[in-house]
C-alpha cells in the first residue's frame, strides 16, 4: 500500500537474495572454468609432456614420471643431448628439407591449379562443364586410401604416357611463367614512367623474363637432379650438344631444356591463334569462308608456324623414350599426384560462384582476357578461401604417412613422418630422441599454429556446412 | 512486317557468330585454367581406380611383371565366411602343446570336418591349399551352452579389420561428437579466456599423427608410462595395464588417442554452427522462464541439426580411412588381430608384395565406404527434409 522505500524486512530479504544469486553464479562460473581447465589439462598433458622431455635426460625421463616434473622442465635435468644424439643418429635435416619441399610446392602448386580449375568451372559456361563438375564433387567421396595401391603400382612402372604429361605440365608451367614475367616487365615498365621506344622495350621485357625465371628453373633443374642420382637413367643428350655445352648435359637438364621448348611452343600457339584470327578475318581471300574452315585453316597454320620448336621437343622426347622410369624415391611422386584435389576445388567453387556478375561483365567491357578477370578480380575477393585451402593443404601434406611409405625406401627422399620409423630402430634407451624428433616435428607448426590462430580457426569452420 | 522478319533472321544468322567467338574464346580459356587440374585428377584419380578393379582381379605380385588374370578369385577369398557348429572337439587344455592350430578336411566320407591339428601339418588356413576346406581358418570361436560355434573365413584377417573397423566407428564418432559439441558449447560462453581454451582444445589438431603416436605409445607404456603412471597416483594401486600389447586394450588405446586428436576440428564446425544461432530465441526461452536443459534441448540441438548431420558424415568416412595410427601401433607391438583396419590391412598386404590381393581389399573398402554411406543418407535425409 505504501509506495515509498520498503521495511527493514523487505530490504533485508531482498539483500539475502542477490547475495545467492550472486554466490550461485560466482559458483557456476568456478565450475565451469574448473571443468574447461581439466579438459584443457587433459588435452595438453601429452603435448607438454613431449617437449618436456625432449629436453630432459634420458635416466630423468622415467624418474619424474609419477611427479609434476614430467610436465615442468627441471633446470638440473635440462639438457640438448637427446636432440643432439637423435640428429645424429638419423639425417633429420635431410627429411625436414624433404617434407618442405614437398609441403611448399604441393601447397603453393595446388592452389594455383585448383582455384584456376574452380574459376573456370564457376565463371565460365563452355561444353561438358555440369559433367565434369558432376564428377569432380563425387571425386570428393574417394579417399587416397582406395586408389592408394593401383596408384603405386601406376606409378612404379611409368609409361611414356605418364612422362608426356609430366613434360606438358612442365611446359604449361614455363609458359604460364613467362607470360605472368612478360606482362610483370611491363607493368613494371609503365609504374616507374620509362618510356622505351618499341625495341628495346621488347629486349628489356625478354630479359627481364629470362632472368627472373632462371632461379626456378635452376630449383627444378635441382630437385629433379636430386631424383636421378641413384636411377640409371643413361644421358641421352647429343654428342655434339655436350661437347659445345662445356658441361654434360645429364637427363634433368634435358628434361628442364624439353620443358622449357615446349613452354615456348605453347606461347607461340597462343600468340599465332589469336593473331590469325584478325589476320584471317581481314585477309580477302579467307574471310569468306565458313567458320569451320576458318578455324582449320587457322589450327594449320599455327601448327606450321611453331614447327621448328615442335620438332625439337618431339625430337628429344623421342630420344628419351627407352627409359620408361619409375616414379618410386623421387619428389615428383610425392608431389604431382596429389596437385588437383577435389575438395579444394569445390571449396574454391563455392566462394567464385558468390561474387557478383558484373565485376565480370564490367572486366569484359574493358577488354580483360578471363585469365585477367581470374587474376585481377577473383582471386583478390576471395583471399579467405585462399588461406583456408593453404592451411587444410599444408597440415595434409606435412603429416603424409602412408603414401610415403608405399613409394620410398631408404633414407633419401622419406618425409618427417616416415623418417620417424628410422629412429625407432634402436634399443630401448632412445626415449629422449624419440621425443626430441617428435618435438622437432610439431613446435614449428603449433607455433605457427599459435600466431595464426585466427586464420586455423576460421579456415576449419569455412570448410564445414554452409547452408 | 517483311523487313522486321528479314531483320530479325539477319540477327540471328550473326548471333551465333558472335557468341562462337565469345564461346571460342571461353573454351579455350577455360581448358588452359582448368585443364592442369582435370588432366591431372584424370591420370591420377580417375584412372588408377578404373585400373585398380583390374589389378584386383589379377595375382599380381610388386616385384614380378604382370600378374595372370585370375578373375574374382581374390575376392572370393576375401569375402568367403560361415558360421559352422564344430564337432565334438577334445578341450584344448587336453591336448599336447604342439596341437595349437585347428582345420577343417574333408574326411574319407566326403564330409566337411574339423581336427585338430599340428603346426607340421601342409595346408592349414593357406589360402593356396588344393583343398578348399583347408583354406578356411577360424575368426572367432565360442561357446553357447556347451556346444562349439565358430565363424570361419578364408581370410579371417579381414574379417577382423572389418570388424575393428566398425567397433571403432560406432564408438568414436558419437563419442567425439558429443565430446566436440560439448566442448563448442563450453568454449562459445561470453566468459573472458574463452579463446585461449578454444586455442588449447583445437592443438592436438595440428600436431601429426603418425608423430603422435610414438609419444603416446610411450604414455601407454606398461611399467613406464605416463597414463599408468598417473593413474596410479590417482587410485593409489599400481597399474600395469600394456594398453598397447594387451589385446583387449589396443583398440580403446587407439580410439582414445583419435579422439584426442580429432575433436578439436569438430568442435570449431560445431563453434560456427553455435554462433549462427539468433540470441533471440535464447532471451525468449529465458523469458518464457525455460531451463537451461530446456534452451538446450528445444533451441540448440534443433538448430544445429545440419551441422551435426555434416560433422557425423565426415567423421564417419575418416574414422573409417583409419591408418597410421594403426601402423605405428602395429609397429610398435599392438597384436594385429585387435587392431588391424581395412586399410591398414590393404598397405600391409601391398607392402608384403600381394597387390592384386591389396586391390581387391581396396575395393572391399571402397564399396563398404559407399554402403554406409547410403545408408547414413537413408536415416539423414528425411528429417533434414523436414526443415
Amino acid at each position: 500500500m505504501t509506495t515509498h522505500s520498503l521495511t527493514q524486512e523487505q530490504t533485508l530479504a531482498a539483500q539475502r537474495k542477490a547475495r545467492i544469486a550472486m554466490t550461485r553464479k560466482i559458483a557456476s562460473r568456478a565450475t565451469t572454468y574448473g571443468l574447461m581447465t581439466i579438459m584443457a589439462i587433459l588435452f595438453l598433458f601429452p603435448i607438454i609432456f613431449m617437449i618436456v622431455a625432449a629436453f630432459k635426460e634420458e635416466a630423468s625421463i622415467r624418474q619424474d614420471l609419477t611427479s609434476l616434473w614430467a610436465f615442468i622442465p627441471n633446470p638440473d635435468t635440462v639438457t640438448l643431448d637427446n636432440m643432439d644424439d637423435m640428429l645424429n643418429r638419423v639425417p633429420f635435416e635431410q627429411f625436414a628439407t624433404t617434407s618442405l619441399i614437398i609441403t611448399f610446392l604441393s601447397v603453393i602448386g595446388g592452389l594455383f591449379i585448383n582455384s584456376m580449375a574452380a574459376f573456370s568451372l564457376a565463371r565460365l559456361r563452355w561444353f561438358g562443364r555440369s559433367a565434369i563438375l558432376y564428377v569432380i564433387v563425387s571425386l570428393v567421396i574417394i579417399p587416397l586410401e582406395a586408389i592408394a595401391v593401383p596408384l603405386m603400382i601406376q606409378v612404379s612402372d611409368v609409361s611414356p604416357t605418364l612422362n608426356v604429361f609430366l613434360l606438358a605440365l612442365l611446359g604449361g608451367v614455363m609458359a604460364l611463367l613467362w607470360s605472368i614475367l612478360w606482362s610483370a616487365s611491363d607493368a613494371i615498365l609503365n609504374r616507374y614512367g620509362i618510356d622505351l621506344p618499341k625495341a628495346a622495350a621488347y629486349v628489356f621485357r625478354g630479359i627481364f623474363t629470362l632472368i627472373i625465371s632462371f632461379p626456378i628453373e635452376l630449383t627444378v633443374y635441382y630437385l629433379f637432379k636430386q631424383s636421378t642420382q641413384e636411377s640409371n637413367w643413361r644421358e641421352f643428350a647429343p654428342s655434339w650438344l655436350n661437347d659445345n655445352l662445356g658441361f654434360t648435359a645429364d637427363y634433368p637438364f634435358m628434361f628442364i631444356l624439353m620443358a622449357a621448348l615446349a613452354g615456348a611452343t605453347i606461347l607461340v600457339w597462343r600468340y599465332s591463334w589469336g593473331r590469325l584470327g584478325t589476320v584471317i578475318e581481314q585477309n580477302q581471300q579467307t574471310a569468306d569462308l565458313s567458320p569451320a574452315m576458318q578455324n582449320l585453316t587457322r589450327l594449320i597454320a599455327t601448327v606450321l608456324i611453331a614447327l621448328p620448336l615442335e620438332f625439337l621437343v618431339i625430337y628429344l622426347f623421342s630420344k628419351m623414350q627407352g627409359s620408361a622410369q619409375s616414379w618410386f624415391n623421387t619428389y615428383h611422386v610425392m608431389i604431382v599426384p596429389f596437385l588437383a584435389d577435389p575438395f579444394s576445388i569445390f571449396l574454391f567453387y563455392q566462394f567464385f560462384i558468390g561474387i557478383p556478375k558484373d565485376f565480370d561483365e564490367a572486366a569484359t567491357v574493358d577488354g580483360a582476357s578471363h585469365f585477367r578477370i581470374y587474376w585481377d578480380i577473383a582471386v583478390p575477393l576471395t583471399r579467405p578461401v585462399f588461406a583456408t585451402v593453404a592451411i587444410l593443404q599444408f597440415l595434409r601434406f606435412w603429416s603424409f604417412f602412408m603414401w610415403p611409405l608405399l613409394v620410398t625406401q631408404g633414407t633419401d627422399f622419406a618425409p618427417l613422418m616416415v623418417g620417424m620409423g628410422f629412429l625407432r630402430q634402436g634399443n630401448e634407451q632412445t626415449l629422449g630422441q624419440e621425443m626430441g624428433y617428435a618435438a622437432l616435428v610439431t613446435i614449428p607448426v603449433l607455433i605457427t599454429f599459435l600466431v595464426f590462430q585466427s586464420w586455423f580457426v576460421r579456415s576449419v569452420s569455412s570448410s564445414g556446412v554452409k547452408g | 512486317m517483311e523487313n522486321i522478319l528479314e531483320n530479325l533472321k539477319t540477327t540471328a544468322k550473326n548471333i551465333p557468330q558472335q557468341f562462337q567467338h565469345r564461346k571460342g574464346r571461353e573454351f579455350q580459356a577455360a581448358m588452359l585454367l582448368g585443364g592442369p587440374a582435370f588432366i591431372l585428377l584424370f591420370i591420377f584419380m580417375v584412372w588408377p581406380f578404373i585400373k585398380g578393379i583390374e589389378l584386383s582381379r589379377t595375382n599380381q605380385l610388386s616385384t614380378g611383371q604382370q600378374g595372370r588374370n585370375v578373375g574374382w578369385t581374390n575376392f572370393e577369398r576375401l569375402i568367403s565366411i560361415n558360421f559352422i557348429e564344430m564337432p565334438e572337439v577334445p578341450p584344448r587344455d587336453e591336448l599336447p602343446v604342439e596341437f595349437t592350430r585347428s582345420g577343417w578336411y574333408i574326411g574319407s566320407d566326403g564330409e566337411l570336418q574339423f581336427r585338430w591339428r599340428d603346426l607340421e601339418s601342409q595346408g592349414l588356413g593357406r589360402w593356396d591349399s588344393e583343398n578348399e576346406a583347408d583354406q578356411y581358418n577360424i575368426v572367432k570361436m565360442f561357446d553357447i551352452s556347451g556346444t562349439y560355434y565358430a565363424i570361419i573365413a578364408k581370410d579371417p584377417l579381414f574379417w577382423r579389420s572389418l570388424f575393428h573397423n566398425f567397433y571403432f566407428v560406432l564408438l568414436v564418432v558419437p563419442i567425439q561428437t558429443s565430446l566436440a559439441l560439448l566442448l563448442a558449447i563450453l568454449v562459445n560462453q561470453k566468459l573472458k579466456g574463452m579463446n585461449i581454451y578454444r586455442t588449447t582444445y583445437f592443438s592436438p589438431v595440428v600436431t601429426a599423427m603418425a608423430v603422435i603416436t610414438v609419444v603416446w605409445i610411450f604414455m601407454y607404456n606398461p611399467s613406464e608410462g605416463l597414463i599408468n603412471k598417473m593413474l596410479g597416483v590417482i587410485t593409489g594401486q599400481d597399474i600395469t595395464q600394456d594398453w598397447v600389447k594387451d589385446p583387449r586394450s589396443a583398440m580403446p588405446a587407439v580410439m582414445i588417442l583419435s579422439i584426442w586428436q580429432g575433436v578439436g576440428f569438430q568442435m570449431i564446425i560445431y563453434l560456427a554452427g553455435l554462433q549462427d544461432i539468433p540470441e533471440d530465441l535464447y532471451e525468449a526461452a529465458e523469458m518464457d522462464g525455460a531451463s537451461v536443459f530446456s534452451r538446450f534441448r528445444y533451441i540448440t540441438l534443433p538448430m544445429l541439426k545440419n551441422t551435426t548431420i555434416f560433422v557425423v558424415l565426415t567423421t564417419t568416412i575418416l574414422a573409417f580411412r583409419l591408418f597410421d595410427q594403426v601402423q605405428v601401433m602395429v609397429a610398435a607391438g599392438a597384436p594385429q588381430d585387435s587392431v588391424g583396419t581395412i586399410v591398414w590391412y590393404a598397405i600391409q598386404t601391398a607392402q608384403d608384395g600381394f597387390v592384386g590381393k591389396a586391390a581387391s581389399i581396396s575395393i572391399m573398402f571402397v564399396i563398404v565406404v559407399l554402403l554406409v554411406s547410403m545408408l547414413q543418407r537413408v536415416f539423414v535425409r528425411p528429417e533434414s527434409a523436414l526443415d
